[in-house]
């Protein structure tokens, strides 16, 4: 058998690679404990300055399960989804119980992120791989990526997926990290062309949070790509007869049609959970009347209100960063991202419907949105600008922390 | 597995994978024919899912014992304690959202419910009215059950007869008040 060495291979020195990045992230995050404490005269442990707000309500989840809400109080806690719970309550089974929620919630958070970057960052490094090949099809084009190409990509992909502002979410007990790895690893197994197991990735997904479901839209833009790319279409053949061929195929290729309807999968188990529990599948949409029932007209109506400053101030910043997240997935379709900006838009699309409230976190917890800000820096050749980029992303991040710390309402 | 071996195993078992496709669809179905009916309780109805409600009561707690009188405010005073007296978290649609003073109407209907636990013949609604904003002749008309018991135009108590009702189905008392607002302090259900 042929010896291989393990520090030669890619996987490792990605690998590698990232896990200096994160252990800084949080090394920073940890200092930043002891500047807060500083600043405001407190002795507060990091957990606790880390988990404030749902943290909370996943603490009494992963503790106690789904319960009833009290006559004082309609939030009830069935309005945030599973899937990231039991895996809590699995770890910490593993621990006996031992083991603080909250430092349980925080080790999942920074397993499934870790795991979520490094499977996005084989996907881009096997999408540039594919491209070159497309370009130079004659090369070598595993050997154009050496040393400098890894390194220099990976400290960009691991700084914004480790600090990039609004990321410290992925550090505490909340669903993005699981969701942004499940999507991760969605798009990783498009890519792979292993659809049902995307499909897997999908409705867990959906079962860590309900927009997980959107993501059968772009496993159907990915499946369609797929069929232009490996049918013969005639030029002369209207969209509707492409359509119905497309169709066709789907359903005559029943692992694609298992894909699709593995999607949803999540939503719908945790729904038949509901209808046993509380009598109501829709009980996460309805119980949402407990926090807001302010009603404009739905996307356009909501971001007219928030960016003309008709409503709170911090609204009106949310309001111009979903605008920005539209120019990024615009410039991603341009990029032909097209799977992932469909995602993007819709699952942006979804809380536009109410409100604007917790845009940034959604949006930056799509993970796609990172994809397009990467791929944006990745153009810029000067890489003292990258540096400069970088910093600026991680001060913005850190002074983020602080007001995550201090549970400020301009995170709300 | 490689690409052939996959496609292979696929073709083998193509049967299997379309019968999974239509367990997953017939699950969905079920759960489309659940979203539909939902077996929940009247509270639960009327504040998730209708929105009749604009405050929840907590399970059961439309249900009401006669000559109970409720106060119109908030659970919780200016400072965040709980009150300790009977509020009254029966209310519909209509009422302003700040009650620290009373409830105060902000359409041209306010609504509140009630699920008898006793039948009666007749019965007496009382009602405590704090301050009233008349801006016509027309005074508040109030009805109960879509049926018109009584109009008031001056703060005050007031008292309305109602006809019998049955327990254990709904009670709509409607205050019909057009361009006029009215602050409600307190309100009350008695048999005669």
């Amino acid at each position: 058998m042929q010896k291989v060495d393990i520090k030669r291979n890619q996987n490792y020195k990605i690998f590698m690679c990232l896990l200096v990045i994160f252990i800084l992230s949080r090394l920073i995050m940890a200092i930043m404990v002891l500047v807060y404490n500083n600043v405001m005269g407190t002795n507060h442990s990091f957990a606790y300055l880390m988990n404030p707000w749902d943290a909370k309500r996943y603490q009494f989840i992963i503790d106690n399960g789904y319960t009833y809400p009290l006559d004082t109080d309609p939030q009830a806690n069935w309005a945030f989804f599973p899937l990231y719970v039991i895996v809590c309550q699995f770890v910490k089974l593993l621990t006996f119980g031992q083991l603080d929620t909250f430092w349980v919630g925080m080790v999942v958070s920074n397993i499934c992120i870790f795991i979520g970057t490094f499977f996005g960052f084989k996907y881009i490094f096997n999408r540039n791989n594919n491209d070159l090949y497309n370009k130079y099809y004659s090369a070598q084009v595993y050997n154009i990526f050496d040393n400098n190409w890894i390194s220099k990509n990976t400290i960009i992909w691991g700084s914004l997926f480790f600090m990039a502002p609004y990321m410290f979410y992925c550090s505490s007990t909340y669903t993005e990290a699981m969701f942004i790895m499940f999507i991760a690893l969605f798009f990783y197994f498009c890519q792979q062309k292993k659809y049902v197991l995307a499909g897997c990735m999908s409705a867990a997904a959906s079962a860590t949070r309900i927009v997980g479901c959107v993501l059968v839209f772009a496993l159907i833009v990915e499946l369609y790509l797929d069929f232009i790319k490996s049918k013969t279409i005639y030029a002369t053949e209207s969209i509707f007869h492409r359509i119905k061929k497309f169709l066709y195929q789907i359903f005559t290729t029943p692992q694609y049609l298992m894909a699709i309807l593995l999607c949803p999968l999540g939503t719908f188990l945790y729904m038949t959970f509901l209808r046993f529990f509380c009598g109501d599948v829709f009980a996460f949409k309805h119980v949402q009347i407990a926090w807001r029932e302010d009603s404009y007209v739905p996307v356009i109506g909501v971001l007219w209100r928030a960016c003309t400053g008709q409503i709170e101030p911090r609204y009106t910043y949310m309001g111009w960063f979903c605008i920005g997240a539209f120019i990024i997935y615009g410039y991603m379709i341009r990029k032909k991202y097209y799977s992932m900006a469909v995602f993007g838009i819709i699952s942006l699309l979804i809380p536009l419907t109410s409100h604007v409230m917790s845009t940034c976190r959604f949006i930056v917890g799509s993970y796609v949105f990172l994809v397009g800000i990467y791929d944006l820096i990745n153009k810029i050749k000067n890489k003292f600008l990258i540096c400069i980029i970088i910093v600026v992303l991680a001060l913005i991040e850190l002074y983020l922390i602080f007001l995550w710390y201090n549970s400020d309402c301009w995170l709300m | 597995m490689d690409k052939k071996t996959d496609r292979a195993w696929v073709m083998q078992h193509k049967g299997i994978i379309y019968a999974a496709c239509l367990i997953l669809v017939f699950f969905y179905f079920i759960n489309m024919w659940w979203l539909a009916t939902p077996d929940v309780g009247i509270e639960y109805k009327m504040y998730y899912i209708t929105h009749e409600l604009s405050d929840w009561p907590g399970y059961g707690n439309l249900s009401y014992t006669l000559g109970t009188t409720e106060i119109c405010t908030g659970r919780w005073d200016k400072e965040g304690n709980l009150v300790d007296y009977t509020v009254c978290m029966r209310k519909g649609t209509g009422w302003e959202r700040n009650q620290d003073m009373g409830s105060k109407s902000c359409d041209k209907e306010s609504f509140i419910y009630y699920i008898p636990k006793k039948s009666v013949d007749s019965a007496t609604l009382t009602i405590q009215v704090k301050d009233i904003w008349c801006n016509n002749n027309d005074g508040i008309g109030v009805y109960v059950n879509n049926k018109k018991v009584g109009v008031f135009n001056t703060s005050g108590q007031h008292k309305f007869t109602i006809e019998n009702y049955e327990k254990d189905e709904l009670l709509c008392v409607k205050f019909d008040t057009g361009d006029n607002e009215f602050l409600l302090w307190s309100i009350c259900l008695d048999s005669f």
